[in-house]
């Protein structure tokens, strides 16, 4: 089910959303549950991440609706937050409370299912976990490929780098697992989950990509060689990688 | 004409010119698979040395050219059928393979004669030979074809160069073999070997201005491609200048309005001065900058944009930090956005209704990234070819000019340019890396 929030002054606006969401609802076959709150202030207040989407006006009277979002990314930064707006002017900034999308008022049908569309497909990407089994000589590790920096080979083993916890502002320990497996397999098996190999003997976790200079991508502080061959499609990987992340 | 010496034996002949077949394939975009690939030049080799072979007592003279011509039209069809170029390409492809079958065969011929007269020479050292000499000539062939045969090239190949080609073939092949059909020319020699000289030295002239001829083509085409690109990138940069100086307007006329609303206070019919004040303010914010992002050149440019889809009643959003595009160079940022916005509001013009033409544009910043992306509903399918966008517009050689000047520019910085198509939108996406 997607839980979802409106944050608005205006009743009619409310309303209109609400009419919009129920034929949405029916269109697509999904669930969708929605509460509303009139300020930006009362979101705010007992927000513990328990929504997926918030769609936000920017202008109300206590609390804006730019203020309230900077609030609400403090605690939750995977909420999809959709500005409403009349006001070009301020939701153009919304990139700074990782807001990527508005919809402009008077609200039209089309365009705001399209923006739930783009919303969904990102919730689903964010929510979904997947594991890898890794064959080691101490035994069988499940791992969640979310984790996993990158791979590496040498021989006939596999180097797993793997992040010990979720990646904060600071660099976090590297487990290393050492596995022998096939450099193929994985790579079709972690494919979908926004691996890519690029190179002979290495597969990035595209997520984990922080930069990437002159046919060398750096994960934290370890360098990556991506082959002379790769060097598109690895760029073109990433783009649209990066492309179904955002909203 | 002394018979001494023999010719060329005709499944010399087949071999280079299946090879020559092949040299151009490998290069060229195929139809099929590997596998059915490697099927059908195993017929066609089988085919083209069949029927050398078969047709080898033909008596010189006319039958002698016709069976020629048809063993050419084998290799014309057997690049037809397993590429996926027009017949025109073909063609061509088939006079070039052609050529360098010709000359592989005299050339390795030539040596064969000349070796043959030394006591070591036996069968296995002529396989040898025959292995190392073709070996040798297709695979010149193919890296020097490799560079000048690109999709780039073929796709701009007109009809006169098609039919240039092949008279350079006509050509050649006439002269090299002048000796076989006709015996009293001042061209044609009565010795054997002197022939297999005029033969080979002819195919390599022919080879040559071949490759002259193409290298001349793709110079003048690069030099076309080049001056198109300039003005798109001018073009842009021009626009942008424009739109500033009438936006600078626009500021003044602004000011001015203020100043008469000023005025209307003093105004003394309540109704009528409230309805003139609404009215002028109405008209104020219509025409104001909307949009802050933090870079002045992309606010002109989307502000400028912003007017056109209005209209032609067009949504464009738009959520960008401005300050990540102070690393572009501004006629950088102007050929980014000018060309992007341009072609997302080509696309969704043609959409009948008003409320699906809408366009996203969004610049942010990735880790180290800097990602641009400029969005648009699509009315239908658009079809790729060659990794090159296929355009809608009816002028087809200037268009796409557009994306080609956005890729120039997105080259220099280190960045990439592509394109996705998902769940009926289209995305143009540029990835930049930038080093902090």
């Amino acid at each position: 089910m997607l839980r979802l929030a409106i944050v608005e002054d205006e009743q009619s606006c409310i309303d209109q959303l609400k009419s919009y969401i129920d034929r949405y609802r029916r269109e697509k076959r999904t669930d969708i549950s929605v509460d509303i709150f009139f300020d930006g202030d009362e979101i705010v207040e007992q927000y513990a991440g328990q929504y997926d989407i918030i769609l936000m006006d920017i202008q109300m009277r206590f609390m804006d609706g730019m203020t309230a979002a900077e609030e609400i990314r403090k605690a939750d930064r995977n909420v999809v937050i959709i500005f409403i707006t009349n006001m070009y002017q301020y939701a153009v900034k919304g990139y700074q409370v990782d807001a990527l999308d508005y919809i402009v008022k008077p609200v039209e049908y089309y365009s705001f299912s399209q923006k739930l569309d783009r919303a969904v497909s990102r919730i689903a990407w964010n929510h979904s976990t997947s594991f890898i089994a890794v064959y080691t000589r101490g035994g069988i590790y499940k791992v969640d490929t979310s984790r996993i920096l990158y791979i590496e080979s040498e021989g006939h083993n596999l180097h797993f780098y793997i992040a010990e916890q979720e990646r904060t502002d600071q660099e976090p320990a590297v487990q290393e697992l050492i596995a022998r497996m096939k450099i193929g397999d994985v790579e079709r098996e972690l494919e979908p989950y926004g691996f890519y190999r690029c190179g002979k003997g290495f597969i990035v976790n595209l997520e984990k990509v922080d930069s990437y200079v002159d046919g060398v991508c750096f994960i934290g502080n370890h360098a990556i060689p991506v082959s002379r061959a790769k060097k598109k499609e690895f760029m073109n990987v990433m783009s649209a990688f990066m492309s179904k992340r955002l909203l | 004409m002394d018979r001494l010496i023999p010719d060329i034996p005709r499944l010399y002949t087949g071999i280079a010119e299946w090879l020559g077949c092949m040299t151009v394939l490998i290069i060229c975009p195929r139809k099929y698979s590997n596998i059915i690939f490697a099927i059908i030049s195993a017929c066609a080799l089988a085919l083209q040395c069949a029927f050398l072979m078969i047709t080898r007592d033909a008596p010189s003279g006319l039958a002698w050219i016709a069976c020629m011509a048809a063993a050419v039209f084998i290799m014309f069809g057997f690049i037809t059928v397993s590429s996926s170029i027009s017949l025109k390409l073909s063609a061509y492809c088939t006079a070039v393979a052609f050529l360098f079958a010709e000359c592989a065969a005299a050339f390795e011929w030539q040596l064969h004669t000349w070796f043959s007269f030394t006591a070591w020479f036996n069968k296995a050292a002529s396989v040898i030979l025959l292995v190392l000499v073709y070996g040798l000539v297709f695979f010149t062939a193919y890296r020097t074809m490799k560079n000048q045969l690109t999709a780039e090239y073929l796709s701009r190949l007109t009809d006169r160069d098609a039919w240039t080609a092949v008279l350079i073939a006509v050509i050649t092949f006439a002269f090299s073999n002048i000796s076989f059909y006709l015996d009293n020319t001042p061209f044609s020699s009565q010795v054997m070997v002197d022939i297999f000289t005029i033969r080979t030295l002819v195919d390599i002239c022919g080879l040559a201005i071949l490759y002259i001829f193409q290298n001349r083509l793709s110079e003048l085409t690069a030099q076309k491609e080049l001056a198109s690109l300039r003005y798109v990138l001018n073009s842009q940069y021009e626009q942008y200048r424009y739109y500033r100086e009438s936006e600078e307007m626009l500021y003044m006329l602004q000011h001015d309005l203020k100043h008469q609303i000023e005025g209307l206070r003093g105004l003394d019919n309540e109704e009528m001065r409230s309805q003139w004040i609404d009215l002028m303010e109405d008209k104020l914010d219509e025409w104001s900058i909307p949009h802050r992002t933090g870079n002045p050149v992309f606010d002109t440019i989307l502000a400028a944009k912003l007017r056109k889809a209005r209209t032609l009643d067009i949504r464009i959003t738009c959520v960008v930090n401005g300050a990540l595009l102070d690393m572009l160079h501004v006629t950088d940022i102007c050929t980014i956005f000018g060309n992007a916005i341009d072609n997302a509001m080509e696309s969704v013009a043609q959409i009948k209704e008003p409320e699906r033409r809408l366009i996203h544009i969004s610049v942010s910043s990735q880790k180290n990234f800097i990602f641009i992306s400029v969005a648009n509903i699509l009315k239908t399918e658009i079809l790729e070819k060659d990794g090159s966008l296929l355009t809608t517009k009816a002028d087809k050689k200037n268009h796409g000019y557009g994306m080609k000047g956005i890729k120039y520019v997105v080259d220099k910085y280190g960045g990439n340019v592509s394109y996705r198509i998902d769940k009926g939108w289209f995305e143009l996406n540029i990835l930049i890396p930038c080093i902090s």
